[in-house]
């Protein structure tokens, strides 16, 4: 990587491209602002460190955002228990989020697929790309987050 | 495109419109700016832009990064005189106060200490977690060799900028204590975390490609279905959620003014650098992007290195012995249990056998000791970053150590 001024300028530029949309999605993703821009920045770190390799630094932006995300949300599923506890003890139990609760029921890819497409406007092309499955995933995910979600309301 | 998928639309926008981008572009392209001590005025001056800026800005997401850092599963020294049971009695009650939460000892240097040889265990002996001795600084307790799996710099820890379970707690923990303690001053009620609480946080399993539950509270408790409670070491967050939109308005803005207030317990300086530093340096070993990056992969490698592939061998013959099953990992025995509707008692068995067997293979210094090791290489030029942060983290755990003490507060045993 050449930390030269050219590449500062040009990184500065996309991250500046970037920065709004990865954190608002991972927000979507996550339902935490300081996670969600905990997780974009590291991948933008990753991707600054390679920004002479990377062919297409949006599209591996978008992976590296994508599995932060996963990462994260593995660890908050089996924190959700004791969240719960301390909520009840201490404080009122937190009013209902329908839209955060209904997404952070759904699986990973359910989440995600339906993120890229209803937020990000992603085709199903650009959805498998971000997140390395088959195109033929994605649709199948996202109509069953839909059901799922539907259900629940 | 029907109904229901144009109200989801409309849903995710206005929910999307609640998230707050930080700008951290300065601290994503300049890693200059965490190695004053080798800069000149321009990188001084960096650092007080970095630091005005964060207070400005208010980016409270900095002040959670510490504890994201929560990765390393724990080894805390077992008790080799109680017998193994599965009885529920066997599960603690309380957790223990730290012998000595004031401890600002430095962790050992690579200069000071020997890699432990693992041997294979055949007894496992499970002390209640209540019984067992208190938590010390792994690191500094456990001898230590040089070998090619060590860090070659003698000033640092040989487990490099990997803190040890207790210091990553004593660190939430301050962090926790300094924000209540400004947010109540402001009106601002949080719910007390208890003793029991962080002690299961500190000891809960973390995703790792090695290492799984590092506590015998969090086992004893939850077994594989550990929990990682990074929103119940922020009160703040469960608060938040309860309130209508205009009172989130004036929390986020007091949280803001406190974020102030956390950096200078910490000391700005220190604070800014430690997160810059960290920030610069997981970008590039990649820990959260395990398929994605070369240098991650060769980590892994550095994990299946002699010493480690031993410590494993130790690990798993012990964990066989104790309960007559075991796994290639301890993280892969967290991963035939915790997807299970609910814990049982085998599993609290298990579980805490796994970090018990941890312990006693010394697998936490010796696993950590070879990936910062690896993860030093791989900075290449950027090497004094990361030996900077490696201090940074010292200082950092014994600065809340300090915060702890000065408010009487004990970090409890994991």
């Amino acid at each position: 990587m050449t930390n030269s001024k050219t590449v500062d300028v040009a990184f500065s530029s996309f991250y500046g491209e970037q920065l709004d949309a990865q954190v608002r999605r991972a927000y979507l993703m996550l339902s935490d602002n300081e996670a969600a821009n905990d997780v974009v920045h590291e991948a933008m770190i990753a991707v600054y460190r390679r920004w002479d390799t990377i062919d297409q630094p949006a599209a591996y932006l978008n992976r590296s955002v994508l599995n932060g995300c996963r990462d994260v949300g593995r660890r908050r599923n089996s924190s959700s228990r004791l969240l719960a506890r301390i909520a009840r003890n201490d404080v009122a139990q937190p009013a209902s989020d329908s839209l955060a609760d209904l997404l952070s029921r759904l699986p990973y890819h359910h989440r995600a697929a339906i993120v890229l497409r209803f937020y990000s406007d992603f085709s199903t092309r650009e959805i498998a790309e971000a997140l390395d499955c088959a195109p033929g995933s994605v649709g199948p995910w996202i109509e069953r987050g839909l059901l799922a979600m539907k259900k629940a309301l | 495109m029907n109904d229901f998928e144009s109200r989801l639309m409309q849903m995710l926008d206005e929910r999307a419109g609640i998230a707050q981008p930080h700008d951290r572009l300065v601290s994503v392209i300049d890693p200059a700016i965490v190695s004053p001590r080798h800069a000149g005025p321009s990188a001084r001056w960096r650092v007080m832009v970095a630091v005005a800026a964060i207070l400005a800005l208010g980016l409270t997401g900095w002040a959670i990064v510490t504890k994201k850092d929560h990765h390393e599963p724990a080894s805390n020294p077992a008790s080799p005189t109680t017998r193994v049971t599965e009885a529920e009695d066997a599960s603690p009650t309380t957790p223990v106060a730290s012998a000595s939460p004031t401890s600002t000892e430095p962790a050992t240097t690579a200069a000071e200490t020997e890699v432990p040889t693992a041997t294979p265990t055949t007894t496992v002996t499970l002390a209640p977690a209540a019984s067992s001795p208190a938590s010390t600084n792994t690191a500094a307790s456990i001898p230590v060799s040089s070998t090619a799996e060590t860090i070659d710099n003698p000033d640092i820890p040989v487990t490099g900028r990997f803190q040890t379970p207790d210091d990553q707690l004593a660190i939430a923990m301050a962090d926790t204590e300094v924000d209540r303690e400004c947010m109540a001053a402001k009106g601002w009620r949080y719910p007390a975390t208890t003793a029991q609480d962080w002690a299961e946080f500190g000891g809960a399993w973390q995703p790792d490609a090695v290492l799984g539950v590092r506590g015998l509270v969090a086992a004893s408790t939850f077994g594989y279905h550990g929990t990682n409670i990074d929103d119940a070491t922020q009160p703040a967050q469960i608060l938040f959620r309860t309130l209508s939109s205009q009172e989130k308005k004036r929390f986020g803005t007091d949280s803001n003014a406190c974020f102030g207030e956390l950096t200078a317990a910490f000391g700005g300086d220190l604070y800014v650098r430690q997160q810059s530093a960290r920030a610069f340096v997981i970008g590039i070993v990649g820990e959260d992007f395990k398929r994605m990056t070369p240098a991650t992969d060769e980590v892994a490698s550095a994990e299946g290195g002699p010493a480690v592939t031993a410590a494993l061998a130790s690990w798993r013959s012990c964990l066989q012995s104790a309960v007559g099953e075991t796994a290639a990992t301890p993280s892969e025995m967290e991963g035939r249990y915790r997807f299970a509707v609910s814990v049982t008692t085998h599993e609290k068995l298990v579980a805490r056998a796994d970090v018990v067997c941890q312990q006693q293979t010394s697998l936490w210094l010796i696993d950590r000791t070879a990936v910062a090791a690896k993860e030093r290489e791989l900075m290449g030029d950027n090497v004094d970053t990361y030996d900077e942060l490696s201090r940074l983290n010292q200082q950092m755990a014994a600065k809340a150590r300090q915060i702890l003490a000065d408010r009487g507060i004990l970090v409890p045993s994991l």
